[in-house]
Parts: C-alpha cells; sequence; structure tokens
C-alpha cells in the first residue's frame, strides 16, 4: 500500500473535515441572515472539549473506549477512501473493507450508548441504525452500480472509471441518488437538527463529554467527508488533472462545493421525523436501484 | 486411521450407555464430556489426516447384497471438514451442559446424556457414511434423538407442540429423501453415492428434476430455509441451551452437507443440463431466507427466538453461495468463481457454527441467570458474568459480520461472489444487495440481543445468579474461535478449500476472481483481505485516538447520567426490547407493500400468506391428530384384535417386500 497516500488521506481527514464542517455553518448562518461563527469555530470547539474533564458516568469499559474505537475505524476507512492523492490503495475487495469499518464505527457509537444506561442514548443509538438501514442499501447500491461499470470491486478502479470510460447514464444515476442519501448520511436537516443534537443523532452521544466527546465529533466529521470524497472522486471526477497536487485541491474544492449545497438544503428543509425520513430513503433506494439497472444493461 | 474413526464412534456409543445410567447431575457431565472429549480426538485425528491428504478412509461394517448397499465407515475430504465442525462444537455444547443443565433438577440426567450422545454419533455418522440408505438411517437417528431433546421439557404444552411440528415437517421431508434415494436405487440397483451421482446423471431430465427437488426440499427443511423451516424458530428455542447451539450450530449445517453431496459433481464438466436453474433456484431460496429471516428476528424479543430467526438468515447466505456454485460450476472459464462460492459457502458453514452456538450459549447463560429468554426483563448482565458478556460480544459482532472476526471473513467471499458472479448474470447483483441489506438488519437484531441484555441498567426482580465456570469456560473457547479465525482467515480457508479437494493458492494464482480484477503488476493479488494489517493499522489510529484525547490532561470525575433533570429509579431508565427499531418495524410492511408492482387486492395480505402456521402446517397438524386419533379408537385394549393387526400388517409388508425384489 501507499504511505503516502494513506498519510495524506488521515490529514485530510484530521485536518480539513472541521474546515468543512466550519464552512456549513457559515453558510447555514448567512442564508438565516446573521453574521455566524468564523470558518475555524469547528476546531476551536474540539480544542475546547479536549481541555474539559472527562465525565463518567459509569464504569463500563465500553462505554469508556468506544469513542476511540469509532475514531479509530472512520480514520482507517479515510486511509481507503480515493481523496485524489491517488485513486486508492488497491487492496483487493476493499469496496466490502471500506462499507463494514464504517459499520464498525457505527456499531461501537451504538454499543457505547447503550453502556451509558441512558435510555435517550439508546433511543439515539437505535436511531442511528435505522438511519443506517435506509441510508446504506442506497450507497451499497450506487457502489455496486460503480463496481458494475468498472467490473471490479476496487475503489481505485471505480474512481478511475469515469476517465477511462467516459460519463454513463447509470453513473449519473447513481451520483444522484447518492447525493440525495448524502443529507442523511451528513446527519444533517432534513434528517437531524444541530441545535438540537442532544435528543436526536446526539442522543447517542449524550452522556458524552469532553476528550471523548471531542473524539466522536471528530469521528462524525470525518465520516461526512469520507461519504463525500467517494461521491466525489467515483461519480464526479472531472476534471483529471495531472500532477497529483492539484487533483488533491480540486477534489477538496468539490467536496467544499457539495458541503455548501447540503448546507443550503439543510437551511431551507424542516426537519423530518424518523418514519419521514424512511420514507424518503425509500424512493431514494429505487433511484439508486433503478441506476443498478442501468448499469446491469450496460447503459 | 480407520480405527481411530470406529474407535470415535464406539465411545460415542459407550459413552451413552454409561452416561445413562448415571443419577446426578455433575457425574452424567462429566462423564458424558469424557467420552464426547476423547471421540472428538480420535475423530479429529482421522479428520485431519483425510484433510491433509492422506486420501479417504474406509472401513466395511456389513453389506446387504440384496438391495446393493453396505454399511461402511467411508471418509472423503468434504465428509472429514463436516466432521470436524460436528465433533469440535459438539463438544463445546456439552462442556456447556455440565453447569447449565443444573437448573433441570427434577429431570433425569440419564436420559438427557444418552440422547445427547445418540444425537452426536447421528450427525457425525451422517458425514461418515458414503451410501444414501445408512445416510437416511442415521439421518433418522439424529432426527430422532433431536425430537427427544427439543421436547426436553415436554412438561410445558408449547415446548410439546413445538416437537410435535418439528417431528412432522421433518419427517415429511425424510420421506421425500427416502422416496428419492429409492427411485434411484431402482435405476441402479445401489444405494451408493457414485452410483446415484451417476443414476442421476443418466436419468431423463424429468426424472433427475423430481428426484433434486425431493433431495433439495429434505435438505432445505433440515437447514431451515424459509418457507420450508418453519419448524426451526419453535423448536430451537424450546430445547435446552446446550442443545439449540447444537441445532443451531451444527444439525441445520447438515442441510447444506446433503445439497452439497447431491449436486457435488452434477454440475461440473460434461453434467447433465438444466444446473443454472438449480443453482438460480438454491439461491433465490438462499436470499429469500436471508431477507425474511433477517427482518422477522429484528421484531423478535425472545432471545432464543431471535437467535432461531438469525440462524434462518444465515443459512439463506450458505444457499446464497451454494447456488452461485452451482450456476457456475463446469462452466468453462468460470471454474474459479464457483469455486469462490463454494468457498464463501463452506467457510460460512464454518464460521456461523461458531459464533451461532456461542450465541445460543449466550442466551443460554441469560435463561440460566435470570430465569427468563424476554429481552424486555433482563439487563445489565455484563456486570454478573462479565466473561460471557465478553464471549457474547465478540459472537454479536461476529454475527454481523464486523471486520476482523470471522463472519466478516466468509462474508467477504460471498459477497465477492455474489457481485462477480452478477457480471455473469445479472440477478445475483440484486442478491447481492439484499444480502447487504440483510447484513445490516443483522447488525441491528445483534445490538438489540446484546445491548438489553448485557448492558445498561440491571432489570428489576430477583438478583440475577452467577453462572458456572463451565458455561464461561465454552463460550470463551468458542470466541476465541472467532477471533482467531477472523485474524488468520487464509489459514482456515486453506482447510475449507481442502475439504472441497481444491487447493486455495490455484485459485490465487487465477487472480481469485478469475481473471477479473488483478493487482497491477499481474502479481499474485493478495485476495484474501489482511485482518492482521488492519488490526495493527486500527490499533495505531487507537492509540492516536488516546493521545489526542489526552492532550488536555483530562481529570476523570464519576457522574450520575443525565435524564433531563429529574430523577428516576434505575428500573425506569431502561430502554426495553420492544422499543428498538418500532418505527422501523411499524414502517417496514409499509415499504414491503410499496415496492411498484400492480395494485393486486389481496396484496394487503402478503404478509398473512407468508404466515404458514396459520394456513398450513396447523390444518396439518390438526388433521394429523384427527387421523390419529381416528387409528386409535381400534385400540380396543384386546389382545387378540392386535395378533390380527399383526399377522394382516406383516402380510402387506411382505407383499410389498416380494414386488420390489421381485
Amino acid at each position: 500500500m501507499h504511505a503516502g497516500t494513506i498519510a495524506i488521506n488521515g490529514l485530510i481527514a484530521l485536518l480539513l473535515a472541521p474546515l468543512f464542517d466550519g464552512v456549513t455553518r457559515k453558510v447555514r448562518a448567512i442564508v438565516h441572515s446573521r453574521k455566524g461563527p468564523p470558518l475555524t469555530q469547528t476546531y476551536m470547539d474540539i480544542l475546547k472539549l479536549l481541555g474539559k474533564e472527562d465525565l463518567r458516568c459509569t464504569t463500563s469499559a465500553i462505554f469508556r473506549f468506544a469513542p476511540a474505537a469509532t475514531f479509530a475505524s472512520f480514520l482507517l476507512v479515510a486511509f481507503l477512501t480515493p481523496m485524489g492523492a491517488s485513486p486508492g490503495t488497491g487492496m483487493s475487495g476493499d469496496m466490502i473493507v471500506w462499507i463494514y469499518f464504517l459499520t464498525f464505527g457505527a456499531a461501537a457509537m451504538i454499543l457505547m450508548a447503550s453502556a451509558s444506561g441512558n435510555p435517550f442514548a439508546k433511543m439515539g443509538g437505535a436511531r442511528e441504525i435505522m438511519l443506517l438501514l435506509s441510508v446504506e442499501p442506497i450507497v451499497v447500491a450506487s457502489l455496486i452500480t460503480a463496481a458494475v461499470k468498472s467490473r471490479s470491486l476496487l475503489l481505485s478502479d471505480m474512481s478511475t472509471h469515469n476517465f477511462t470510460a467516459g460519463p454513463s447514464v447509470s453513473m449519473a444515476v447513481a451520483g444522484v441518488a447518492l447525493f440525495l442519501a448524502l443529507q442523511a448520511t451528513l446527519g444533517r436537516l432534513p434528517f437531524d437538527i444541530a441545535e438540537a443534537e442532544s435528543e436526536l443523532v446526539g442522543g447517542a452521544l449524550v452522556e458524552q463529554g469532553g476528550p471523548n466527546l471531542a473524539l466522536l465529533k471528530m469521528a462524525l466529521l470525518m465520516r461526512q467527508a469520507i461519504y463525500t470524497y467517494i461521491l466525489v472522486q467515483i461519480f464526479i471526477p472531472w476534471p483529471a488533472l495531472s500532477p497529483w497536487p492539484l487533483m488533491l485541491v480540486s477534489s477538496a474544492v468539490k467536496v467544499a462545493v457539495l458541503f455548501v449545497l447540503a448546507a443550503v438544503i439543510e437551511a431551507v428543509s424542516p426537519r423530518l421525523r424518523i418514519d419521514q425520513a424512511m420514507t424518503y430513503m425509500s424512493r431514494v433506494l429505487f433511484v439508486a436501484l433503478a441506476a443498478l439497472a442501468f448499469a446491469m444493461i450496460g447503459v | 486411521m480407520v480405527g481411530s474413526l470406529e474407535m470415535a464412534f464406539a465411545l460415542l456409543l459407550v459413552g451413552a450407555v454409561v452416561s445413562g445410567m448415571m443419577r446426578s447431575w455433575r457425574s452424567a457431565g462429566v462423564t458424558a464430556t469424557v467420552f464426547v472429549g476423547l471421540a472428538t480426538v480420535f475423530a479429529w485425528l482421522a479428520g485431519w489426516k483425510v484433510l491433509l491428504g492422506g486420501g479417504p478412509a474406509y472401513g466395511l461394517m456389513f453389506r446387504l447384497p440384496t438391495l446393493g448397499s453396505e454399511l461402511a465407515v467411508s471418509l472423503d475430504p468434504l465428509g472429514a471438514g463436516f466432521l470436524l465442525v460436528i465433533t469440535g462444537v459438539s463438544l463445546a455444547a456439552v462442556v456447556y451442559s455440565i453447569g447449565y443443565m443444573g437448573i433441570y433438577r427434577d429431570k433425569s440426567p440419564g436420559t438427557f446424556y444418552a440422547l445427547l450422545l445418540l444425537f452426536i454419533a447421528g450427525m457425525a455418522g451422517v458425514a461418515c457414511v458414503a451410501d444414501w440408505l445408512f445416510f437416511i438411517v442415521l439421518w433418522e437417528l439424529m432426527t430422532l434423538a433431536s425430537y427427544f431433546l427439543v421436547t426436553f421439557e415436554r412438561d410445558d404444552p408449547a415446548v410439546a407442540r413445538a416437537g410435535f411440528k418439528y417431528f412432522v415437517m421433518t419427517h415429511v421431508a425424510s420421506a421425500g429423501l427416502l422416496v428419492a434415494a429409492i427411485v434411484l436405487w431402482r435405476l441402479t440397483g445401489s444405494f451408493a453415492f457414485d452410483a446415484h451421482k451417476a443414476g442421476l446423471m443418466a436419468a431423463s431430465s424429468s426424472i433427475r428434476n423430481v428426484v433434486l427437488a425431493l433431495y433439495f426440499i429434505a435438505f432445505a427443511t433440515k437447514a431451515g430455509i424459509y418457507p420450508f423451516g418453519d419448524w426451526l424458530p419453535d423448536a430451537h428455542p424450546a430445547a435446552p441451551s446446550g442443545v439449540s447451539a447444537i441445532l443451531s450450530g451444527v444439525m441445520i449445517k447438515l442441510g447444506a452437507y446433503g445439497v452439497l453431496r447431491v449436486f457435488w459433481g452434477l454440475s461440473g464438466a460434461g453434467g447433465p443440463g438444466g444446473m443454472m436453474t438449480w443453482g438460480v433456484i438454491v439461491a433465490s431460496f438462499g436470499v429469500l431466507s436471508a431477507f425474511v429471516g433477517g427482518l422477522t428476528a429484528m421484531r423478535e424479543n425472545d432471545a432464543k427466538r431471535l437467535l432461531a430467526y438469525s440462524s434462518i438468515s444465515q443459512t439463506g447466505y450458505i444457499f446464497l453461495a451454494l447456488g452461485i456454485w452451482i450456476t457456475f460450476a463446469g462452466r468453462g472459464g468460470l471454474e474459479s468463481l464457483a469455486l469462490l462460492a463454494l468457498l464463501g459457502a463452506g467457510f460460512h458453514i464454518l464460521n456461523d457454527a461458531i459464533y451461532k452456538s456461542l450465541l445460543f450459549m449466550s442466551a443460554g447463560s441469560i435463561l440460566y441467570s435470570t430465569g427468563t429468554r424476554d429481552l424486555n426483563n433482563v439487563g445489565g448482565l455484563s456486570r454478573v458474568m462479565p466473561v460471557a458478556a465478553a464471549a457474547g460480544l465478540v459472537g454479536v459482532l461476529s454475527l454481523s459480520g464486523l471486520p476482523p472476526t470471522n463472519g466478516f471473513a466468509s462474508k467477504w467471499v460471498i459477497y465477492q461472489a455474489s457481485i462477480s458472479g452478477g457480471f455473469q448474470f445479472s440477478p445475483f447483483i440484486a442478491a447481492a444487495v439484499v444480502a447487504f441489506f440483510v447484513s445490516l438488519s443483522t447488525l441491528a437484531y445483534s445490538m438489540k440481543f446484546f445491548c438489553t441484555s448485557f448492558l445498561g441498567p440491571s432489570a428489576a426482580g430477583p438478583e440475577p445468579k452467577p453462572i458456572p465456570g463451565t458455561m464461561s469456560f465454552a463460550q470463551a473457547v468458542l470466541a476465541f474461535a472467532c477471533l482467531a479465525i477472523g485474524l488468520a482467515p487464509l489459514w482456515a480457508m486453506r482447510l475449507v478449500s481442502s475439504a472441497f479437494g481444491s487447493s486455495l493458492p490455484s485459485i490465487y494464482r487465477n487472480g481469485f476472481l478469475g481473471g477479473m480484477s488483478t493487482l497491477p503488476g499481474g502479481a499474485e493479488a493478495p485476495a484474501a483481505w489482511s485482518p492482521i494489517a488492519a488490526v495493527v493499522v486500527l490499533l495505531v489510529c487507537f492509540a492516536l485516538a488516546q493521545i489526542i484525547r489526552g492532550l488536555g490532561r483530562p481529570s476523570a470525575r464519576s457522574v450520575p447520567g443525565w435524564y433531563g433533570g429529574e430523577e428516576h429509579e434505575e428500573n425506569d431508565l431502561r430502554f426495553r426490547a420492544r422499543g428498538f427499531y418500532s418505527p422501523f418495524n411499524e414502517a417496514f410492511p409499509k415499504v414491503y407493500l410499496h415496492v411498484p408492482v400492480p395494485r393486486l387486492p389481496g396484496l394487503g395480505r402478503l404478509r398473512s400468506a407468508f404466515d404458514l402456521d396459520t394456513w398450513f402446517y396447523n390444518p396439518l397438524v390438526r388433521a394429523g391428530e384427527r387421523a390419529v386419533n381416528k387409528v386409535s379408537r381400534s385400540h380396543v385394549g384386546i389382545p387378540q384384535l392386535y395378533m390380527i393387526w399383526q399377522v394382516a400388517g406383516m402380510v402387506l409388508v411382505i407383499t410389498i417386500l416380494f414386488l420390489i425384489v421381485r
């Protein structure tokens, strides 16, 4: 594997992800006609949390170490994600590993929520699973569409497919489906509400505080960046720029644009209940399955 | 070598007699463990030798020349692979039972252990014969022994009903097996596996398909494949937990063994046509089973029923892989794809045997400790049984197929096979998408199982009691196996592939995916993902997380939980099992029916149509009861009348035999 790719991916995930969040917050504030926090606010939030007390409401080891496990698994996924430095690590079948380590991090979070013994946290954990159940099939169907088109299970082959074979209907439709699912994978409105996080996606985190909460926040930000990078790199990789630093910059810009789009949608949407979200997702799933069907008939 | 196999069977049978005479649970348990342990050692000696290329073992017992049948201990690599799993998992379950069976103070230990050892002998026997007649005899021995074990708590009417359903359904299926064997016997004059294979190849396509259908239904019933395996969710929870572990871990895998036996070589080069259709049929039932089982398990609040549905779902994965294998075996250029699917099936059989028996033991520990299987009324058990909780955590992670456990290792292969299979035959892509979805629902119900029982605040009610060391030990060993196989899957894959008589490296040299995905440079693809590397990276990331966490030198402080500023009793704070996923479970039938198919008037009743109990099995059972009542009227207690019946029966049997053997 390419140590350089891993290092660059890791740095992007760790250092750039909070910036993307800062962009989102700024855009949301602008839509609300507020001044909004500075772009660096999310870094400051995390630094502040790192300096706080470590509060423990239970002695359970799962509660103590699950935040670090979630963080570690999402960082590992970031290593595998094509982010522009190189097409990918070339580890065979890395698509499946990619999906499952994302699930691993979510599972660690759910276990942590249950271990805290707080019913709000458990509710948040169960909600996390339900969202996974409705969103992940879309992500998987889109990725399998790319797998069928590129006839490979390597993320690197998928991310170069659009260059080598040119755009196709199925890839475009799959990209649209993935974008429609993105709002939920980013944990954003209309599927969630940042201002009331303690009762919703934050529900799983309700008993966490201080450094553990900082880790979890960073983990969730990394996950947002990972999903967006996958969408950008596999479905809208253009333009192909030859020295890799240029590609790196253009990918980051495209990701930032997607974050802005997501933030605008978020700022103008009402919040959906979980059952409404699932109905919406089931419709998006049909878009994704249509993409898959297109891919199978070869368009 | 052959001696050691026969020794193993002798030990099991002698053990059944000896432990059958014991009066106390503890001494009977220890005796049975010693006998099963020794038998396992001998069986493993024989099995390893066959697996590692020592050639098949064969030891003739006796022949039935008129029937063209013979009873012989005959072990080929495929049987040897299953023999290792059967004896290994059974041994763990027997060790577990030493402590667990303590809750049955008023029952007879002799009966239990005698039946248990006969059951194990029957299962091991099924893997060690090469003759359909004795295969069926041993299959029946296994089924009967397990029936009596399932109905061990027969004072409970629910258990009796579950046992009766199991008895009726598996026997209807076994009858089909017998018919299939007799048809082929008429064609070939022999009961040997090889002769039947040749007969099946030579038979006309209609006969062949009928026979294959009978075999498939019989084995799918045993494997718990939906809709044939409807006995499973009732029977597995009814049995004592050690037995449930064997039933779910090993016995239902013998259904997959049967399918492997029947289709082995049949779908190879030069085989009869129509095998692709059979492959698609097997795979479709596998996918259906995985889907229905997974979603039903999400709704279940009974620990053992949840796991029983999960067994249906996981066997579905195995059948999906088997179907892909049958579809592509012997088709030019796709052999490596077929082999990939076959390895996925075999590997998943091994892994599911380990983690499913482990989880049934976890459920048994919950039952032992709290006296209930209802997940709504348990909680916080990790404080009472930390070892069992840790093992259970490994078990649920394996079940949900999360890396780096063994469940991920085999699902990885099955996904590769079904996606690559889909490149050749597109419906398998749909199967892969469904399989991914089911695997998330697996995560959902395993989290429900683990979180409600082991984590969180304790439940109200009597203090849960700690579990005996033997129970913890058995679970710890199985959890260790899950992790070991998960971390070194290549080693286990090599064993699985030698059970299929193929060597693993050759697949690797062919690019593992039939030339579909070779690495740049055409190097030998390291196609098995490297879990050890992933775990090392994960640990490095974890250490980094801990360093980041410690940057601000935080001081730790214990605080009470925050519940919106109110104070509550601990029991009020429990988030009960029935609350999990209720929005999803309510939404699901709606989503299910929203599939864009024409709006038929009866579509709303589709869900009730899936409920086979109400419209099929219960009427069948009632009809059976009525028939039996009618017959029982003829039993009036006059010996002379019985004599007349016996004479009449004998005449009938002799006539039938005369007509057949004529």
